[in-house]
């Protein structure tokens, strides 16, 4: 019939109307269960008994609102509800409820479809929207109030004026060594590791970002974060244990003594080379004139003469890589300064300049032989140091220049290329972890200005973990003196701590104490390993305190 | 006669009727328009007052307005129940002595039973069977009544000694069981211009009997939602205590709640409500106002509860407010 029809169609905008309604008011309720569950998150958080950053807050509470959302949404509508929350508003006193109730039985009572009419009727011009409007009922009151609530919670224990002045410091202190700490770890991230320890590394610096950011927003402590700054440190230590296990038989410092000679050496050769040329150049021209008594050359013997002599002032490497000085000194110069880096850059420009026809071919004999030289003065020190399989090609190539094959030449120039850049990813992993071991080492100092600190060299040759420490300490002396003993007491320390030591004998000279050995070594060393156990010492340098102390026992006689 | 047009002159009629009405009878609109609802649903209504309200004058206009026959009956202690069906008398004819029947006042079509409390229980069930039944047997011989039949009854709230209160069962053969209250002081102004002037008040008849019943009819075509009948028996399921639906007050002070007569009064009263209101559905609102007349007379209090003074209206106050919460949308938006 006309009226339902008219009917439907008119309930149909309220219908949809509700609809959206109720998954709003659904998305209310589900957002505050979100909320209330989050607030208990949080509160567990701020007690450090679990973990709940604000991503996850803020996933939560989208993860609720979106689940009563669609569960408001999709929730059977009676047509009679809508009906009867539509003529509650309208104040229809169950025009439209009753309507729809009868309309089944229209055709058999007259009364139904003028009722029908009369609700249609009551129903045109009814807009939805201003109907039922949107308004913040309990339920959203109920939300934002939650909402206020987390934000309090979050950010209430975040703000000074709720923390005492110590937690002030320590937070600050904390902060800022967790933003060092997390650039630390991106320094680490850029840089490419060799496959050995890619995956070590990858999780040390994962580790520190994540230390860093904890430390940024003060979820840990200062000695949780020490106990796992030094447990960082070991990481670093075993990566780099990783990456040196093949210990060289020479250092990279003594092959460049090495090099310097071979290239002093190489240099003088070929001067008095030169020199003799010159010398028969000269000789030939004072025949020529009739003054000298040395034999007259051509005219083509004399220019190839002058053209050797000319190639002889710069060595092949050099005007090949069109370097201030020959390759041997210039690498030399390069591993004396422990810039193994550039070092290994000059040699992968010499492989790659090697491999190319035109720079071989255009190489005299004699050129040739002075750069097969080179080689292989520069094979024979890098020999034994950790660019050894570098070093081998090198002598490939060397020996295939004296044979004259080029090709073989060009061949091991690509293998010594390719060696080269392994090498250099692996000396620059090695150079990113001891920034890492220096970075973390003054994350862990008590941040009182000391200034940058001395950590291992940063080449790969120079680093041995066995070798012992020689940082703050000179050579062991013996003082001969006997004198009596007085006591001597110190000053109060800031934790109200006070030491008295008995000094035996009496100062020697003015402005100088002399204490037994034996007696200050067992009271300081009782001191030293109480500031050990008390953390007082940055974790990196505690061997060393125990390593020097051990130094100072005294002899048993 | 399409719906609409038989409704809209069902109220037209209506209003001329109860207008009409209103020339001689200052104020009582609720009582006027409770009697002429109980006309319109065919039943019959109770009217307590005390004396002088205008009762007995209300009746007599409403049956000049209809063109009705009109009979009063005074209840007193000593009336007989032949002195209101009528009786058989002996009457000489040319044949001989032979028994006719006389009928009583009961045969009229508006009657009016006053201070039916004071007449003795038997009388008083001879105008309720003919009320019920439209008809009374009288010698053994059933004689049917002239449609429309209407009683109202009056009661004197003061003055009970030496009456015969209704018994329930009785009272709930009253369609209505209303108040009529003491008139205000310009109604009574008026009430006293209208009486004791040179000119009374003239009423002529603006409606028949068979109008009357053709309005009854209407009444009872009008449909009501399946949620609204059912919200009228909760209430009369919410009067008997011990019930899943009675409420506190229930429970405490009734005896026994409304019979099905109450359901049924409920909802014809609740149709003639909605057609004055221009609505073809029932509503919660009709049933809502309608219950107190309804349903007053229905409720059989316990000792606690006369003892206590409570009326039956506080009762049923309280369950349509209990019911309210549970007949809200089911949708809260």
């Amino acid at each position: 019939m006309q009226s339902d029809a008219s009917l439907d169609i008119s309930l149909k905008g309220i219908r949809r109307r509700v609809r959206l309604l109720l998954a709003e008011r659904s998305a209310l309720v589900g957002g505050a269960a979100a909320g209330a569950f989050s607030l208990i998150l949080v509160v567990l958080d701020k007690f450090r008994l679990i973990r709940f950053d604000w991503p996850y807050l803020l996933a939560l509470l989208a993860l609720g609102i979106l689940a009563g959302w669609v569960w408001g949404f999709s929730r059977k509508l009676q047509d009679f509800d809508v009906a009867r929350a539509t003529e509650k508003r309208l104040k229809l006193k169950e025009r439209l409820s009753s309507a729809i109730s009868l309309e089944s039985q229209a055709a058999e009572n007259d009364m139904i479809p003028a009722l029908l009419n009369d609700a249609v009727r009551h129903m045109s011009n009814v807009q939805p929207a201003r109907l039922f409007p949107r308004r913040l009922d309990r339920r959203g009151k109920v939300f934002i109030g939650l909402l206020v609530l987390l934000a309090a919670a979050f950010i209430l224990p975040e703000l000074p004026m709720f923390q005492s002045a110590a937690t002030r410091k320590e937070r600050a202190a904390l902060r800022k060594q967790g933003e060092e700490l997390v650039k630390l770890a991106r320094k680490l991230e850029e840089r490419e590791p060799p496959k050995e320890i890619k995956k070590l590394l990858q999780q040390i610096a994962a580790n520190m970002k994540a230390l860093g950011k904890d430390m940024e927003r003060a979820r840990v402590g200062r000695k949780e974060a020490l106990v796992k700054l030094n447990k960082m440190q070991q990481q670093l230590e075993a990566a780099k244990q990783e990456l040196t296990k093949e210990r060289p038989q020479k250092s990279l410092a003594q092959a460049a003594v090495q090099l310097k000679a071979g290239s002093s050496e190489l240099a003088k050769s070929r001067e008095d080379m030169r020199a003799k040329l010159l010398a028969k150049l000269e000789a030939s021209r004072q025949a020529g004139k009739g003054t000298g008594e040395g034999k007259k050359l051509s005219e083509a013997q004399m220019k190839a003469l002058e053209k050797l002599a000319k190639s002889l002032e710069n060595s092949p490497s050099q005007q090949m890589l069109n370097l201030d000085a020959d390759i041997a000194s210039v690498i030399a110069e390069l591993l004396a300064k422990g810039d193994m880096q550039e070092a290994l850059k000059i040699l992968d420009k010499l492989a790659q300049e090697m491999q190319k026809s035109e720079n071989l071919e255009k190489l005299s004999p004699e050129e040739l032989k002075q750069m097969a030289e080179e080689l292989r003065r520069l094979a024979e020190s890098l020999k034994g140091t950790d660019l050894d399989k570098l070093a081998k090609e090198l002598l490939e190539m060397a020996k295939a220049m004296e044979r004259g094959d080029l090709k073989a030449c060009k061949n091991s120039a690509g293998k010594a290329g390719l060696i080269g850049l392994g090498l250099n990813g692996k000396c620059a992993a090695l150079m990113g972890l001891n920034a890492a071991q220096q970075g973390l080492g003054q994350c862990m100092s008590s941040g009182n200005g000391r200034g940058k600190g001395v950590g291992p060299g940063n080449g790969l040759a120079q680093y041995d973990p066995n070798a012992p420490s020689d940082i703050n300490r000179g050579a062991a002396t013996r003082i001969p003196a006997q004198h009596y003993d007085t006591r001597i007491t110190g000053q109060v320390g800031d934790k109200g701590e006070a030491y008295s030591i008995q000094i035996l004998g009496e100062p020697d000279k003015p402005g100088k104490a002399q204490v037994p050995y034996y007696k200050v070594y067992s009271d300081y060393s009782k001191i030293a390993e109480n500031a050990l156990d008390r953390e007082e010492v940055p974790a990196q340098h505690r061997a060393r305190v125990k390593d020097y102390f051990e130094s100072l026992k005294p002899e048993q006689k | 006669m399409e719906a609409t047009e038989r409704a809209n002159r069902f109220r037209e009629d209506f209003s001329k009727l109860k207008a009409e009405i209103g020339k001689v009878i200052v104020g009582m609109e609720e009582i006027v328009e409770g009697v002429l609802t109980c006309l319109l649903a065919d039943g019959h209504a109770l009217l307590e007052g005390v004396p002088g309200l205008g009762k007995t004058l209300l009746v007599r206009t409403l049956a000049q307005c209809l063109d009705l026959k009109f009979s009063r009956i005074q209840f007193t202690p000593d009336l007989m129940p032949a002195d209101v069906i009528g009786t058989n008398i002996i009457v000489e004819s040319a044949g001989g002595r032979e028994f006719r029947f006389q009928p009583g006042p009961v045969f009229g079509n508006i009657i009016l039973a006053d201070e039916v409390n004071r007449a003795t229980p038997k009388t008083q069930s001879a105008l309720l069977e003919a009320m019920q039944e439209h008809s009374v047997t009288v010698a053994g011989t059933m004689r049917k009544l002239t449609e429309p039949f209407f009683v109202l009854a009056t009661q004197n709230p003061i003055e009970m000694e030496g009456t015969y209160p209704l018994p329930e069962a009785q009272l709930d053969r009253f369609f209505f069981k209303l108040l009529v209250g003491y008139p205000s002081c310009e109604q009574l102004a008026a009430i006293v211009d209208r009486t004791t002037g040179a000119q009374m008040a003239q009423v002529s008849p603006v409606m028949d009997g068979p109008r009357l019943l053709e309005l009854r009819a209407i009444v009872r075509e009008l449909p009501i939602a399946p949620h609204v009948r059912e919200y009228a028996l909760n209430i009369i399921l919410a009067t008997h205590p011990g019930s899943p639906t009675a409420t506190d007050m229930t429970n405490r002070f009734v005896r026994y709640g409304a019979s099905p007569r109450g359901a049924q009064a409920l909802i014809l009263a609740g149709k003639v409500s909605a057609l004055l209101d221009s609505r073809y559905n029932v509503s919660l609102g009709d049933i809502n106002k309608i219950a107190p007349a309804a349903l007053r007379h229905r409720l059989l209090l316990n000792f606690e509860g006369e003892a206590e003074g409570i009326q039956g209206d506080a009762i049923i106050a309280d369950i349509i407010a209990k019911l309210a919460e549970k007949t809200r949308p089911a949708i809260e938006v």
